[in-house]
């Protein structure tokens, strides 16, 4: 573990809010990029990731000095995700959320870059919204973060076999996702130009 | 046609031997189904692999630390009310004990109608004491001041007071000199 985190690990549980503050402020991305996935807009996402750090910082007593701390951290936010996801059953991700918070901004410098950027987040949520919460975790850690397999069943606490089950169903959805969505896009393109029905 | 072991191969994350991999390929050359699912999947590993990383909006961890206020401020009050609705209950408790020990012969259900009257009444007046203290409190900054310029005023004429009475009392006993004649 970096020496700095160590000490400021030691600090938060003598109860430095600004020591945890540091460590909030080096762990935000990978957990706020977690939640994003897991829950599709950045509303929830900002919202999520500001509640799993409260909860570690809570927690922080539980921690375990040899397991990898952002390990930790992520498992957190997974599960704060996963029981977000079941309450509102989101596992099936509000697109017009997304469309609302993907209209580019004028003053963005390349708003064309961007709109890109937004069309490919869309199809992306698309992807995975048939997915369970837990293989959207594991999906997620394994994807977006490069988790091992072994380290995706620590996060989750899961089997290393349930982790690879659950990777291989998810795999399965999305590919059958992708396929039907292959199929639709054809056959919209293809009304325009069809015969009419007389 | 068989689709085992291809699909297996091709959904697992499991590394393929070379003699796997020839099979596979062989197999795909042949199956339309597994090879629509192979570029399925390869799709969606560019798909995914090409994405930006989400980031939050600047000053996250300035939020994260309003947010944790709020967040104690909130549990405190929480642990407040249980610590009150405890006592309440114990309260409560000990009462109805009481009163069971006491009184075997009344009549329980006037006994306990006219108990649960008394303790919302009581309830009710600890809440509206509760709210005029509150508004008091609010009010502080506005009325201290004017409170301040009273207190001053009264204490100043009281002073005032205090020595006019003074004076007047040691002149009044003040001994008369010979030969100077009280107008």
């Amino acid at each position: 573990m970096h020496e700095k985190e160590a000490l400021w690990i030691k600090q938060a549980l003598q109860g430095s809010d600004k020591a945890f503050g540091f460590l909030v402020d080096s762990y935000q991305r990978p957990v706020y990029s977690l939640c994003y996935r897991m829950l599709g807009n950045s509303r929830d996402a900002e919202d999520a990731a500001q509640e799993s750090f409260i909860r570690a910082y809570q927690n922080l007593k539980r921690y375990d000095p040899k397991r990898s701390f952002a390990t930790w951290l992520l498992s957190i936010a997974s599960h704060h995700c996963i029981d977000r996801m079941r309450k509102r059953q989101l596992a099936t991700v509000s697109t017009d959320v997304l469309h609302t918070e993907l209209i580019p901004d004028r003053k963005t410098p390349n708003p064309e870059s961007k709109f890109q950027e937004q069309e490919h987040e869309i199809m992306i949520q698309n992807l995975m919204k048939n997915l369970k919460p837990l293989d959207r975790a594991a999906m997620t850690l394994r994807y977006w973060h490069e988790y091992s397999e072994v380290e995706i069943a620590e996060a989750l606490d899961l089997s290393v076999s349930a982790v690879k089950s659950r990777l291989y169903r998810a795999r399965q959805s999305l590919a059958k996702t992708w396929m039907d969505t292959e199929n639709e896009s054809l056959v919209g393109e293809r009304r325009p130009y069809e015969s009419p029905a007389f | 046609m068989s689709h085992q072991p291809f699909e297996t191969w091709l959904l697992s994350d499991e590394e393929l031997n070379p003699q796997q991999k020839l099979s596979l390929d062989e197999h795909l050359q042949t199956c339309e189904e597994c090879q629509k699912l192979s570029n399925a999947l390869h799709q969606v590993n560019v798909v995914i692999t090409t994405s930006h990383e989400p980031t939050p909006q600047p000053g996250f961890t300035q939020r994260w630390h309003k947010r944790l206020l709020v967040h104690r401020h909130q549990e405190q009050q929480r642990r407040m009310w249980f610590i009150t609705l405890g006592l309440f209950g114990i309260a409560g408790f000990i009462i109805s004990a009481l009163l069971i020990l006491n009184h075997q012969s009344i009549n329980w259900v006037y006994e306990l109608s006219n108990f649960v009257a008394n303790f919302s009444l009581a309830a009710a007046r600890v809440n509206q004491f509760w709210s005029i203290l509150q508004s008091m409190i609010k009010a502080l900054p506005i009325l201290l001041p004017i409170m301040i310029l009273f207190g001053v005023g009264l204490l100043s004429a009281m002073t005032v007071l205090i020595i006019t009475w003074f004076s007047s009392l040691i002149r009044l006993y003040k001994p008369i000199e010979e030969g100077v004649s009280v107008r």
